[in-house]
């Protein structure tokens, strides 16, 4: 193995005062298929132990490593390290408090998450078995239950950075959609209500970051006005 | 116990704007928001023409004069440039707000619309003003 990968990580120490750096990293291909998440543990485990991430399950379904790679945010665990323009510039998410090198503080983007109630509410009485949906009310949410609330489409957006504490961000606004399209679900007008703010939704400018981001390749704009266009109907 | 900070004041804000690599549909919605701008400040120097125009045969043959010259010119292409965009633009935000073109493809090659359409009348315009 003589070819090597060369990254530039962020790094940040909170114990130290000093300001983020970028720090340059030099990895050997270890495999063909490797991922980025394959050139941190290297880093992690081989070169240096101090570097910080997060990751669990690394298949792009726990949602714990995203981040921005080369510009773009992206989960290093499903990201081919071979498409990528060296030196790799790794970052923590945008727009985030750094605690740690690549991990940030989500609390806000889990409150903002919390804040349109994702959950299934209904008043019906429970019947004897599942509440049932044919196949067809079932795929309406297909792009929409796949999200792993990575947070990459959230912190690539410019509406969330200059107004990130009072609009939600295409994640929570993509779950949002997902619980008003649920035939299931009973609290549709509810949802509507709270959602219904200048801030909460319509500082939406169709700027798309969020739907190039997505690690799932799902569309967080085209659930926005979903929304919108549901919100236009209830009106007319 | 080694002292360990907490105060998340002290936590720096990873970098935005800096370091996020410009993709098309940004800045298709960027450019719409800057043409909207540069329409709604071109309106008093609209108003400043009209009564320039209307004031007296002199005046009129001096604003005549100022709009051939080149900032006149750079102003109207300016203008016409963004007028242009903004149209092709808001025709594209507005059917994506009716529900079309939602396909993550179709956001990407509407946006490629929009900005060659826009590039394509500056041109023109440029070529038609010089």
């Amino acid at each position: 193995m003589s070819e090597t990968i060369r990254l530039e990580i962020y790094r940040y120490d909170p114990e130290g005062d000093a300001k983020p750096t970028m720090q340059a990293y030099e990895v050997p291909v270890l495999k063909p298929g490797m991922k980025l998440l394959d050139a941190l543990n290297y880093i992690k485990w081989n070169l240096d132990g101090t570097l910080t991430y997060r990751r669990s399950c690394a298949e792009g379904v726990c949602g714990s490593d995203g981040m921005n790679i080369n510009g773009v945010n992206g989960l290093a665990c499903i990201t081919d390290v071979a498409g990528l323009k060296q030196p790799i510039r790794v970052r923590p998410l945008p727009s985030m408090q750094v605690i740690r090198d690549l991990v940030v503080d989500t609390t806000h983007f889990f409150e903002q998450y919390r804040s349109i109630k994702p959950w299934l509410q209904a008043v019906s009485p429970v019947p004897e078995h599942e509440r049932l949906q044919s196949v067809e009310e079932r795929a309406a949410l297909d792009g929409m239950y796949e999200c792993v609330l990575c947070g990459c489409c959230t912190t690539s957006c410019p509406s969330w950075w200059w107004n990130g504490n009072r609009f939600l961000g295409p994640a929570a606004l993509l779950q949002a959609d997902r619980w008003i399209r649920d035939t299931r679900d009973e609290a549709a007008g509810q949802r509507l209500d709270a959602l219904e703010d200048a801030f909460k939704l319509y500082r939406c400018h169709q700027i798309m970051n969020c739907m190039e981001a997505c690690p799932k390749g799902l569309n967080p704009t085209a659930a926005i006005n979903h929304i919108k266009r549901t919100l236009l109907a209830r009106k007319s | 116990m080694p002292a360990i900070k907490h105060s998340e004041k002290n936590r720096p804000l990873s970098p935005r704007l800096s370091v996020y690599r410009w993709q098309i549909p940004m800045m298709a919605s960027l450019a719409h928001r800057a043409s909207g701008m540069v329409l709604a400040l071109f309106v008093p120097v609209y108003l400043f023409l009209l009564t320039g125009l209307t004031n007296s045969p002199e005046d009129f043959s001096r604003m005549l004069d100022w709009m051939h010259a080149w900032p006149g010119r750079l102003i109207l292409w300016f203008t016409g440039v963004a007028l242009f965009y903004h149209m092709v633009n808001g025709i594209r935000f507005i059917l994506l707000d009716a529900g079309w073109f939602e396909a993550r493809e179709s956001m990407r090659i509407t946006a490629r619309v929009s900005m060659g359409a826009g590039v394509l009348a500056a041109l023109l315009l440029g070529s038609f003003l010089w």
